[in-house]
């Protein structure tokens, strides 16, 4: 029997094109009103940070879906972009660490001229511009002001990203290691027909699955949602009934 | 900005506080009045980070730090860091690092944990046959 962690992708890399946008919610208005399209940005982003490609499982528990959150590509803390807060294409699904270190900034004018910019993932390969050796994350091109300014201003080389990279790069070996080790136990089960021991590692193996999904390294995530509000249901989209005077004013006015 | 669950009033009170250590590093005084080395209040404050169990006055202390160092990183982009300036900034990189580094280690455990156990029933179960 094949063993439940051979295919998966241990060590993600930086993909070699834009991230395609597969879905397409429906507007939506309201200072948080980009907190709806919470599920559409997971499914799309498969639960990984736009920015350092961290699982949800890697950082934190399930509850608050590892503390990722809505990240906005163009700061809604800047005045210029604030019209844009509740703008599906700018918006992506970031670790809390990344959004964080992130945060509102933006290169100004003068930093602009020397080429300092972040880079979008979904529009631009980031394959092309990043690339994660070992614990760090380096610039294909030495000389790309964007790959720098992204790098450093986000700060992909924090020890906590580090630690995470460490973490998982010492994981895999020792998922392998148990890998074998069931390989070995089945191969004894098949000359000598032991039944509980073939319960007992399909109960490990069960396990092992679970912790690959666990740290994403599963394709499948943990507790992906199965519906999004692109799928959501038509009343649910439908204006609701104004409560105040001045809610029915407001809709009387938009006919 | 992006979407975080910091409440106002925590994420103003430290919002100053980068100005304040602009002050200590100057000479200036800690906030308490009392005479303090830069080291010595921002210390403090990164040690607050770190003990403290409410998730959001770690995230503004967090995000007080980051702001200076973008602002030191914008400095040294365009040639203008001072001695001073580098020094505060591998000084913030430490602290940011010291307290992001401490949630980073609770936070993964879990999986790590569920992994040894397994490995050492694997362990016993094959030193069993």
């Amino acid at each position: 029997m094949s063993s439940p962690l051979r295919a998966v992708d241990v060590n993600p890399t930086y993909a070699d094109h834009p991230l395609p946008r597969t879905h397409a919610p429906p507007e939506v208005s309201g200072e948080k009103g980009f907190a709806k399209y919470r599920d559409c940005l997971r499914l799309e982003f498969s639960a990984r940070c736009a920015y350092c490609l961290s699982h949800e499982g890697e950082v934190g528990p399930s509850q608050n879906y590892g503390g990722f959150e809505v990240e906005h590509f163009k700061p809604q803390g800047r005045r210029e972009f604030h019209s844009l807060r509740n703008r599906y294409s700018n918006l992506l699904w970031a670790c809390p660490t990344c959004n964080r270190a992130k945060g509102h900034r933006w290169p100004d004018p003068e930093e602009q001229k020397l080429g300092a910019r972040f880079i979008d993932p979904t529009v631009e390969a980031m394959g092309d511009f990043l690339v994660i050796n070992g614990v760090r994350v380096d610039q294909v091109e030495p000389t790309s002001q964007a790959a720098a300014y992204t790098i450093e201003q986000i700060n992909l080389n924090s020890a906590a990203h580090k630690e995470r990279r460490r973490k998982r790069q010492a994981l895999a070996p020792k998922l392998a290691l148990v890998e074998a080790k069931i390989e070995v136990l089945r191969e004894r089960h098949a000359a000598t027909g032991d039944a509980d021991a073939l319960d007992a590692l399909n109960a490990l193996e069960s396990e092992l699955r679970e912790i690959g999904t666990l740290v994403g390294w599963q394709p499948t995530s943990w507790d992906m949602p199965s519906t999004c509000f692109c799928a959501a249901p038509a009343q649910q989209l439908r204006r609701r009934k104004p409560r105040t005077r001045r809610e029915r004013r407001k809709q009387n006015a938009l006919g | 900005m992006t979407e975080t669950n910091l409440q106002p009033v925590e994420a103003r009170s430290f919002v100053v506080e980068p100005k304040l250590s602009s002050r200590v590093v100057s000479g200036g005084t800690a906030p308490t009045g009392r005479e303090s080395s830069q080291g010595a209040y921002v210390s403090t404050v990164a040690d607050h980070a770190r003990s403290s169990r409410e998730p959001s006055t770690r995230a503004a202390i967090l995000d007080a730090l980051y702001e200076e160092r973008s602002a030191l990183t914008r400095d040294r982009r365009l040639s203008r860091l001072t001695e001073a300036g580098a020094a505060r900034l591998s000084e913030l990189e430490a602290y940011i690092d010291d307290i992001e580094l401490a949630e980073e280690r609770s936070a993964g455990d879990a999986v790590w944990r569920q992994l040894e156990r397994i490995a050492s029933r694997v362990v016993a179960i094959d030193a069993k046959r």
